[in-house]
This record gives structure tokens, C-alpha cells and sequence, in this order.
């Protein structure tokens, strides 16, 4: 990447620092608007992406939640020659919660149910914006310095208002957090019901220590398997003394989507007692 | 949870009788049982009682040849166009033309929308049901539609095709409810506790779409969908219309006449008894453990229990079958509907309070052969288990 050229594209910021990102789609750098860190990425123009690409940014753009990091501009440039679609957006510095669990792969509580409460104010954000996001997973989820989640990465985001781009009998999203319909296991249209059952299984594996739909399988055929004929064993979480987490969790992670809490706002209320109980219990 | 009426053989006297008593409900009216005549006749003799009539087209197959049900005005289509009636179009219009013009006479304004009995729930199945859906409107206007939902028992085993029809059907708005019939897997009740598990988890997703659900076809068994909070379930008094056996719109008729006999039903134990049973009960000292309780309102079976035995008094299958009908109702309304906890605690109270009736009995030798619900506990205190694990949290919020 020649930052320099990069530099002279983009005129207003300073400080341009490339970033090691584990995606063959994009390249990520860093720059200083004044004082304020972004973050410019620029994806590559293959012409089958294009479009989806667009859908990245619009989304963005459209989603108003304080906990996806905020859209500055974005546009075509020429870089080295070749046009680059880019996009400009506030900068989070801080760990992905894939590293976060790789450290600790049991979490506590309370924490667990603060991103909980963050990721289903995600959902209904995207919900109230006609979006869902398809892969929500740990590694798409940032804990910046001050302890505050992010939820990042709208590459797979669907547009419910819009017609779908992905082939029909295609699957997208990430394997052993997309639920069955989303990996065409099932003919059930994609809703925010998906993006409630990843948000299940991640609160599910920092509770329980490892990946719960990964757990025990030997290959793709085995995960669907299990995925499709099979559901979590309920949790016992230390500090649930009613189990109502436990029963909350089991209620997202239900194999089809009309088991599943069917609005996220739905998800949303029935969480709020159980995050207050947890947060306030009575002494 | 109601309890309907629904149309066999036979069925004209039990229905005015009953919905006399009643003043309320509905009975679904078979034209493969009723000629047109007749099916005007019980329609106009239903609304003097109260009572609502339904009309079930029993499209199930466009091949079936039962020799009443394809003398019926609206079955000239199907014999005439078999291909061509679920497709949509000029001849799918015709069938529910002619079909509205039937509920017309009738002086229906709920109706029931055909569809063919799905054998598997695919591409094929969903355009059928479509078709008749969105021609509906040009014949039924705006009044209460309810479509034929009809699962061949392969269907009712598999959790996957269940849940791709509860998805499609979120599609279909203009409906107000759905009539379902399931095939069982075998004559009458079910072993099968997937099947019974699958058809909770049905009924409920159907009627948590905010659409009115009728269970057609239905015994004591489905006393358990009142925990899926459906509207009604609808029995009568023969096998073939406690339990659906699509093979009986082939039939030449009135073959089940010459199995009769004459079974009294328990409905403490959810249990059916031969008379000569009873006669054990009572010299066994345990005959009036088995009398209903007078709150269902059933007064057919008293002369079971005023001394002698059973078997040698005037008890026929007219008073058998009134009073099962009679408790049936009763036990549906009895069922606590104020929360998915309520109805769920108290179905399974109901079936532990059976178990001690039905070792008390079978202690003593008393048995309702192949009607005794012994081996059925535990087939629906399974179901009812994976019903809550599937659906608990959300009945518990969305009642």
C-alpha cells in the first residue's frame, strides 16, 4: 500500500498507518482527523462485490447505534492505478472478544450479560433500520480501552428492504454461529431471528468455555448435523439462581427460527428484568 | 380451548341433540357424509341451536371417488380439471365460486379454503395453497377465511418440514385462520410422541401467528393442544372422524358399521371400556371410580352406574356417543387458559391422576384394550416436555 499516494487522496487526515486485518476483501488503515483516530477502508472493486459492498457502506451509513463505530464518508478512489471503493469511520482501538475469550474462555456473569445487553441494543437498532447482519461473531466484536463493546464488520449485512443478492441455495455468515436457515438447512427467509440466534451462541460460549455448535463435531457435514437435529444442552450459570439467563440463552439459540424470540425489540423486553436482576439483585 | 362438532357418519341426531344442550360452538359439516339436501337441512337446524356450521371441502385428494362427496356441485371441478383446480387460474376460481356458492346456501360466513393433502411440504405444496389463498378474496370478500392445512403422517414426523410451513405461512396474511388436519400414524390414538410433539409445536406456531387455529379429526388425545392455546379442536363419533385417515374419501362407505361396539369413556382416565369390562369394575367394587364426574355434564352413562351390569342394561352406542362428545367438550373447556404455565400444569396433573385411576384398574384386570390410555401417558407427557422446551419461553411471553 503506498501511503503516500494515499496521503494525497485524502487530503484531510494525517498520520496514515496500515493495519493487519485477516480479510482478503479489504485493507484497513489508520489516520488522524485533528485529534479524532479513523479508520479508512479500502475493498477491493471485484465487480461480483460491488454491490454488496455498496449494501456495507449504506448500511452503515443508515444504522444510528452508539455501539457500531460511525460512518465519516465514503466513496471511489484510484489508488496505484486501480479504483478502490472506500470508506472512512471512526477508529476503535481495543481487543476483538475472540482474543478476549482465547484468554479467558470462561467469563463471569455480569459481564456476559452486559454484551448481552449491548449486542440486543445492536439488533434492535438493525431492526429498526430494516437490517440484519449475518455474521455476528466474536471476532466482529471489539472491547475498546474503556471497556465499552463494539460490534463491527457489516460485510454480510442484509437489507430486508431490498432484494437479496446472495444466489439462491447459497449460505453466508460464519459456521457455528449462523443459524440453520441462514446456512440453508431450512427454506425460512433471513430476519433479525438469525442475528438473535448468533447473538445466543455467543453469549452461550462465554458461559460455557468453547464454541457450542464446534463442540464435538468432525467436519462441516457433522456441525449442520447437529445444528439441524439438535439443540444446546441448558446452561447451569453460576449467579442465575432462577435460571432465567440460562432460559433467556436457550430461547435464542433455538434451531428454527420460529422457536426464537421473533422481534428483537421481543428479545429485547424479555432480557430487561433479567439484566436488572442481575445487575441489582436483591440483597 | 372448544370442542366442535365434527361430521361422520351418522352424525345429523348426535349434532341436534347436542348443540341444543350446548347453545354454542360450531360443528364442521362433511359432504362426504351429507348430501346437499342434507348439508342444508343440519346447516339451518345448527344456527336455530346457536351454534356456528363449517363446511370442510375434504379436497385432500383430487382423485378421491367416495360417490357422495363427488356428487357435490363443487367437486364437478375437481373431477372434471384434477390438474388444474390447485394451480391457480380459471379453474381454481371455479372451485371456490362454486364452493362459496355452497357456504352461501348454507348460511356459512366463516369458511374453510381447500388444499390438497400435502405428502411432502415443498415447492409444489406451498403453490396449491397459494393458489386457492390469493384467489380467495374474489369469492370470499372480506369474511373470516380459514385454509386446509392437511400433513400426510410422513410430515407430521419431520420437525424441518413443520417448520418451513410455520414459515411460509407468515406470509399468508389475508387468512384468518387455519384448519388443520394431521394424519395419524396408525387407526386412533397416536404412540408416537413425536407426533403429538410436532403437531403442539404446529398448532402453536400457526396460532402465535395471531390466526384462529382449528384441529380437525381429534379424540381425547389432543386434549393436550389446549397448551398451544389453539381455538378448538373438533371430534365425533366413529374412528374416522377421531383421527384422520385420508383413504376413507376412497371408500365405498359404511364399512365401520359392521365393526361396531359399544365403548363407555372415561374421561378421569382418558380411557375407552366394552361393556363387559365394566361389569368386571363392578363386581370388583371399583365400577363407580369410573363414573364421570357430574361437572362435565354428562348424564348419558348414568344408567352404567345404578346397580346392575353394565352390560345388561339399555346402553347403546347413540348414548356412547353423546357422552363422549358431551365430556370431551366439557374436559376442553375445563382447561385452564389463563397462562402457558396454567394449562401445561394442569394437563399434566390430569394425565398423573389418570396413571392412578388406570393402575387401580388394571390391577383388577379391568383394561381398555387397545383404548386404554396407559401406554399414551408417557407418549404425552413427552410431547407436551419437547412442546415446552420448543415453545415454552415464547408461550410464557406471548400467550
Amino acid at each position: 500500500m503506498n501511503l503516500a499516494e494515499l496521503a494525497t487522496l485524502f487530503p484531510s487526515y494525517s498520520s496514515f498507518q496500515a493495519i493487519a486485518v485477516p480479510s482478503g476483501q479489504k485493507e484497513v488503515v489508520s489516520a488522524f482527523q485533528g485529534q479524532r483516530r479513523v479508520a479508512i477502508k479500502l475493498f477491493h472493486r471485484v465487480a461480483d462485490d460491488q454491490e454488496r459492498i455498496d449494501r456495507e457502506m449504506a448500511a452503515v451509513s443508515k444504522l444510528h447505534c452508539q455501539f457500531v463505530p460511525e460512518v465519516i464518508e465514503s466513496g471511489i478512489v484510484t489508488l496505484e492505478g486501480v479504483e478502490r471503493v472506500f470508506l472512512v469511520e471512526q477508529f476503535i482501538e481495543g481487543q476483538t472478544y475472540a482474543t478476549l475469550l482465547q484468554a479467558q474462555p470462561v467469563q463471569a456473569i455480569l459481564p456476559v450479560v452486559n454484551l448481552a445487553d449491548i449486542l440486543l441494543n445492536v439488533a434492535v437498532d438493525c431492526e429498526s433500520a430494516d437490517l440484519v447482519h449475518r455474521d455476528l461473531k466474536p471476532a466482529n466484536i471489539i472491547r475498546d480501552a474503556s471497556g465499552k463493546f463494539w460490534v463491527l464488520d457489516f460485510g454480510l449485512v442484509k437489507h430486508l428492504d431490498l432484494t437479496s443478492i446472495t444466489p439462491t441455495g447459497h449460505g453466508v455468515g460464519t459456521l457455528g454461529y449462523a443459524p440453520i436457515e441462514q446456512m440453508r438447512l431450512m427454506r425460512a427467509p433471513i430476519d433479525i431471528r438469525a442475528d438473535l440466534f448468533a447473538i445466543g451462541t455467543i453469549l452461550y460460549e462465554s458461559l460455557c468455555g468453547f464454541s457450542p455448535w464446534r463442540q464435538g463435531v468432525q467436519d462441516i457435514h457433522d456441525l449442520m448435523q447437529k445444528m439441524s437435529a439438535q439443540e444446546l444442552p441448558r446452561l447451569t450459570i453460576p449467579g442465575d439462581a432462577k435460571g432465567e439467563l440460562s432460559a433467556f440463552i436457550a430461547w435464542l439459540v433455538q434451531r428454527f427460527p420460529s422457536r426464537r424470540p421473533q422481534t428483537a425489540a421481543e428479545a429485547r423486553g424479555a432480557f430487561e428484568p433479567i439484566n436488572q436482576a442481575i445487575n441489582s439483585p436483591v440483597q | 380451548m372448544q370442542m366442535f362438532l365434527q361430521f361422520g357418519h351418522g352424525m345429523m341426531a348426535h349434532t341436534r341433540e347436542l348443540l341444543s344442550a350446548w347453545k354454542s360452538g360450531a360443528a364442521i359439516l362433511s359432504p362426504r357424509d351429507l348430501t346437499e339436501p342434507q348439508l342444508k337441512k343440519v346447516a339451518a337446524d345448527i344456527k336455530k341451536t346457536g351454534a356456528e356450521p363449517l363446511l370442510d371441502p375434504q379436497c385432500f385428494s383430487t382423485k378421491a371417488d367416495h360417490y357422495r362427496l363427488t356428487k357435490h356441485t363443487y367437486w364437478g371441478v375437481i373431477s372434471q380439471y384434477p390438474n388444474e383446480v390447485f394451480l391457480g387460474g380459471i379453474r381454481t376460481a371455479e372451485l371456490l365460486a362454486a364452493l362459496f356458492d355452497l357456504d352461501r346456501s348454507l348460511g356459512i360466513d366463516r369458511h374453510i379454503l381447500p388444499a390438497p393433502l400435502a405428502g411432502a411440504i415443498n415447492d409444489e405444496y406451498f403453490s396449491a395453497c397459494e393458489a386457492i389463498i390469493d384467489e380467495a378474496p374474489n369469492h370470499f370478500g372480506a369474511e373470516p377465511t380459514m385454509i386446509t392445512i392437511a400433513l400426510s403422517s410422513a410430515v407430521m414426523l419431520d420437525e424441518v418440514q413443520i417448520e418451513n410451513l410455520i414459515e411460509r405461512a407468515r406470509n399468508w396474511t389475508n387468512l384468518t385462520g387455519f384448519y388443520l388436519v394431521a394424519e395419524t400414524p396408525g387407526a386412533y390414538l397416536v404412540d408416537n410422541p413425536v407426533w403429538v410433539a410436532n403437531l403442539l409445536i404446529l398448532a402453536s406456531g400457526l396460532r402465535l401467528l395471531r390466526k384462529s387455529v382449528v384441529v380437525g379429526y381429534s379424540n381425547h388425545q389432543m386434549l393436550c393442544l389446549a397448551a398451544a392455546k389453539i381455538d378448538a379442536i373438533a371430534a365425533g363419533t366413529w374412528l374416522n372422524v377421531r383421527a384422520f385417515p385420508p383413504d376413507k374419501f376412497f371408500t365405498p362407505a359404511e364399512e365401520e358399521i359392521s365393526r361396531r361396539s359399544t365403548w363407555y369413556y372415561c374421561p378421569q382416565n382418558l380411557s375407552e371400556y366394552k361393556l363387559p369390562f365394566l361389569d368386571i369394575a363392578l363386581t370388583a367394587g371399583l365400577l363407580n371410580l369410573m363414573r364421570p364426574d357430574p361437572a362435565l355434564g354428562s348424564k348419558y352413562a348414568d344408567p352404567l352406574f345404578q346397580g346392575l351390569p353394565p352390560s345388561t342394561v339399555n346402553w347403546g352406542e347413540q348414548d356412547a356417543f353423546r357422552h363422549y362428545l358431551t365430556c370431551l367438550r366439557a374436559q376442553a373447556l375445563q382447561i385452564p387458559q389463563t397462562s402457558f404455565v396454567d394449562a401445561y400444569d394442569y394437563l399434566f396433573r390430569a394425565l398423573d391422576a389418570a396413571e392412578l385411576l388406570l393402575q387401580v384398574l388394571r390391577r383388577e384386570g379391568i383394561s381398555g384394550q387397545d383404548r386404554d390410555f396407559f401406554p399414551f401417558l408417557d407418549v404425552n407427557r413427552a410431547a407436551l416436555t419437547r412442546f415446552r422446551a420448543a415453545r415454552g419461553q415464547q408461550l410464557l411471553r406471548s400467550w
